[in-house]
Order: C-alpha cells, then structure tokens, then sequence
C-alpha cells in the first residue's frame, strides 16, 4: 500500500497527463499500488477507483497527522474540511503584538501575509507549474 | 521602536524552536516570566539539568503529548508577530486590525501593488512546494523581512516562512528559492519548533510545580537551577503560576493561548523559544533533516536539488553558527540521501532534465 501525498492528486483513466481525470485524491488517503518500480512517470493504483496517478503524487510513508485538542489524530480530509488551516491570525498572537509587544504594525503585516497567502489557489499553482515547464503535481481542483 | 537586526550570521534553514532550558546559564527575559533565561552552551545537544523525579512525573506530559493544530496556530502567529518586528516588505491597510466580516482578508489587510504581485509569487512557489509536503494541508504563508543586510530564512510554526531582502537578491534562480522554502517547510512539516515548545512548557510547569511545592529552596531542590528559577520555582500567584499551576494534576496539556490570563505565559513562550533559536540555532540532526524535507520536496516538484546544493555553498561562513553544519557538510549529506532515496524510493523523482528556471520579473520589486 502507498499513500497519496500531494493536495488535489489526479487519478487517470490512462497513464497519460492529458488523460481523463476519474477521480481526485487528497493527502492521506491509502490506495493499492498496482504497479512495479519499473513503471515510470505513472502508476496505477486502487482506491474506490482504479486508475493512473503521476509517481510524484505517491508516497511509501503517509502525511504527517495533525492533531485534535484532545491529542487525537485528525483524519487529514476531516482536518481540510474543518477549516482550522485557514483561520485567521489568533487573538493571543493579537493581543501578544498589540499589548506586549507595542508593535501594531507587525501584527498588521502579518495579517496581511496570511491574506496574500490564502488568495493563492491550487489554480494559480497549476498555472505556474505548466508556465515554467514543470509537472503540475497539485492538481487544479478538488473535483474531476 | 523597531527592533534592530544585530544578527549578522548566516542562519540558514534556522527555523523558530530551541527551549530555552537547554543547558542553564546565566541571563535575563524580557518577558513578565519570573523565570530566568536559559542559553545552550553545547555544541550540538543543549545540556540541562534534570528536573527533580517528582516534577518530571508532573510535567512530562507536555513533552510526550501532541499540540493540536489550533494550539500550534496561536503560538506560530504570535512568534511570527514577533519575527515580523523587523519589518515586512508588505503592504498591509492601516485601521482597525479586527478583521471585518463582510471582506475578504485580501480586500481589508493588504493593498495592491507591485510587492502585493512580488509576494504573490513568493506564495505561488511556496504554496505549491507545501502542498506536496508531509503537512499538505497546512495553511503554508511566505513573506519577505525588510533586512537587507543577512541571509536567512526563518519559519514559525503553522506554516509561516520568512526570507530576509538580502536572500531574495542571493538566490539565482527559481530552483534555489525552492530550496531554501523547502528547507523551512521541512522544519515546521517535522515540528521542530513544536517540541521546543513542548519543552518550554514542560519546564515552566517543573518551576511551578517546584514553586507550589516548598517555600524552603533547599528542600525543593530549586537550588540547582539556580541560574534559571528564582528561590523556590516559580511563585503559584504570579502569572505563569496560575496558568501552569492548573496544569500539575491531571492530563491535560493544552494552553489556551486565546485567553487572556495567559497572555504571560505565551509572551514568556515565544521570548524563550525565538531567542535561544536565533543565538544557538538549530541541532545539526534537525538541519540536515529540514534538508531532507527539502531535497524530497524539490524533485517531487520538479526542481534541481543541485541548484539548492550551489546555493548552500555559495553563501559566505556556511557554518558561521559554531552549532551549525557547514554548507559544504550539508551537501555531502543531501547526496547521499539523495542516492539513498533513487534506490530505496520508487516515487523519488530523479534530478529534473530542464535548465534552472529563472526569477519571475514579478520578484524585482523586492530586490
């Protein structure tokens, strides 16, 4: 068994990147690897469907886990779908810059780091990956 | 008053996370903390004494417990708050700095313009590199310090990376951006600021415990972090005693670094793990680690990991923290593991057959 490693991962219908797209794969999720080492670029796997995945996207070990306030692991599809990634910056780390450290101005800055951040999409990945040349691993979307 | 860059090292792949507990020495926090701060003086692991038995059993809770996400997000925003005091190339919308819910973030905290495309970039190539990393779903931020005078690279739990001015105008081509990004990625996707975190938990609560314990030092056992406690620990009424003294019974280990009456603790937190970080570094296993990260990062998205190895050599004192590994020992370590990987790993994309990729013009902006 592997893992799929990379956001928004393509299952093909063909061993080819313009093949039709049947499925996409998140992070963590377990598939049956149907190939050998000797397969190149593609592999073909099994999850509820069987098709081809882009060798880049697979992983012998799965995603690191993240973690519940109780020190449970979170599922990483359940962890996505909650949105705790993207909250914004926290009300400690508000307060932290604006009453001990003075510095309205940091905090400001950081904010604005996160909104610049959340405004690039898996689209825009993609778009750069095919612009320069190399494979777009994070697919574009979270659907076929 | 902003706070003046006086680091002038190279401090590569240092990401935000040694305790300060790490070997007791003589020093001072700038934090509310009535705990003295420690410095590691080893060259690679940082001494410090044992925590009397009964302690131990009280706190190692926290080192041997997860931090949860939201946990990890309160205090990797507050430590980037606090990395962010030497200025940001950004240009974020003066006013209220409570969100406004009828607006996107980017519409009432940031302002367009050329930095705003520059840093979009930045985020473009980090973002993609975190997407495929062991913590794909991290909410992966990327910004730019104003210091043009050091080299560096800083990241902060939850995702957030900082590359200094001066590093943006040393890095030739896209590759080696890449490398550097996914060197802190790897810190941060293998939590090593978290477990220094941990750390400082676990020894803030040992003084707390030793605090409510016994007024006399000597029975207490206080005396030997001499250096590092006051007489007695850490006074149950001050603020980090109330904050770690409900933490002594029980399991529990999470801080909730929202609340206010734990606004102490966290300064305490943040000043004690960024501090010791940027005089010592990190351990060399955690660097070629990162490295690791790096190298698996780099060729799964298809870029040259010989072109990080020339940017690691290229950089002036490689190894001018005495802690860390030279760039030329990195690279020795990044080649074995990469042949290391082309053998043992089917999915190890090998090196990428296209010429390094050049710089968006859209970076000029910043440097």
């Amino acid at each position: 068994k592997v893992w799929i490693k990379a956001k928004n991962t393509k299952l093909l219908q063909k061993a080819d990147a313009t093949s039709k797209v049947i499925a996409v794969l998140q992070p963590g999720e377990e598939v049956a690897w149907q190939s050998g080492p000797e397969a190149k670029e593609f592999h073909k796997v099994k999850s509820k469907k069987e098709g081809y995945v882009y060798f880049a996207n697979l992983s012998l070990q799965p995603s690191e886990p993240e973690f519940k306030p109780n020190g449970e692991k979170v599922d990483p599809k359940v962890f996505a779908n909650s949105g705790a990634a993207t909250k914004a910056l926290s009300e400690g780390a508000i307060a932290y810059g604006t009453k001990k450290l003075s510095r309205e101005d940091a905090v400001r800055s950081v904010i604005a780091m996160e909104a610049i951040a959340a405004k690039v999409d898996p689209t825009q990945l993609a778009a750069h990956a095919k612009s320069v040349g190399i494979a777009s691993v994070v697919g574009e979307k979270d659907k076929p | 008053m902003r706070r003046a860059r006086t680091v002038g090292l190279l401090l590569l792949g240092v990401a935000v996370g040694c305790s300060a507990v790490d070997a007791i020495k003589k020093g001072t926090s700038k934090a509310t903390s009535d705990i003295n701060k420690a410095t590691g003086t080893a060259k690679e692991n940082f001494e410090h004494p044992k925590a009397p038995p009964d302690a131990d059993k009280a706190c190692s809770k926290f080192q041997l417990a997860a931090v949860s996400y939201d946990e990890e997000a309160a205090f990797g925003g507050a430590v980037a708050v606090n990395l962010a005091q030497g200025g940001l190339e950004i240009d974020p919308i003066e006013g209220k700095i409570e969100p406004d819910s009828k607006k996107k973030p980017i519409e009432y905290a940031v302002k367009p313009g050329d930095r705003f495309d520059a840093l979009t970039y930045l985020n473009t190539v980090g973002r993609n590199l975190g997407a495929q990393s062991p913590r794909p779903e991290v909410e992966w931020k990327f910004a730019v310090l104003t210091d043009d005078k050091t080299i560096n690279a800083v990241s902060a739990p939850a995702g957030y990376v900082f590359v200094t001015k001066a590093l943006l105008s040393k890095v030739q081509n896209e590759d080696q951006l890449a490398g550097v990004l996914a060197h802190e990625i790897g810190h941060v996707a293998l939590r090593h600021a978290l477990k220094r975190y941990s750390d400082s938990k676990y020894w803030l609560c040992v003084g707390t415990f030793l605090g409510k314990k016994v007024t006399d030092t000597a029975k207490s056992g206080a005396n030997q972090f001499a250096n590092a406690l006051p007489k007695g620990g850490i006074s149950p009424d001050s603020p980090l005693g109330k904050t770690f003294g409900g933490f002594i019974e029980g399991t529990a280990t999470k801080v909730d670094l929202n609340d206010p009456s734990n606004l102490d603790a966290l300064t305490d937190l943040v000043d004690r793990v960024v501090r010791p970080l940027l005089e010592l570094g990190y351990s060399h296993d955690d660097e070629y680690a990162a490295d690791e990260v790096a190298a698996s990062l780099l060729r799964s998205a298809g870029y040259s990991t010989a072109e990080y190895g020339k940017f690691l050599t290229s950089l002036p004192n490689g190894g001018a923290f005495k802690n860390h590994p030279t760039g030329q020992d990195r690279v020795l370590h990044l080649k074995a593991f990469i042949e290391k990987q082309q053998q043992d790993d089917p999915f190890f994309a090998p090196a990428p057959d296209h010429p390094p990729i050049a710089l968006s013009e859209k970076l000029k902006p910043l440097l």
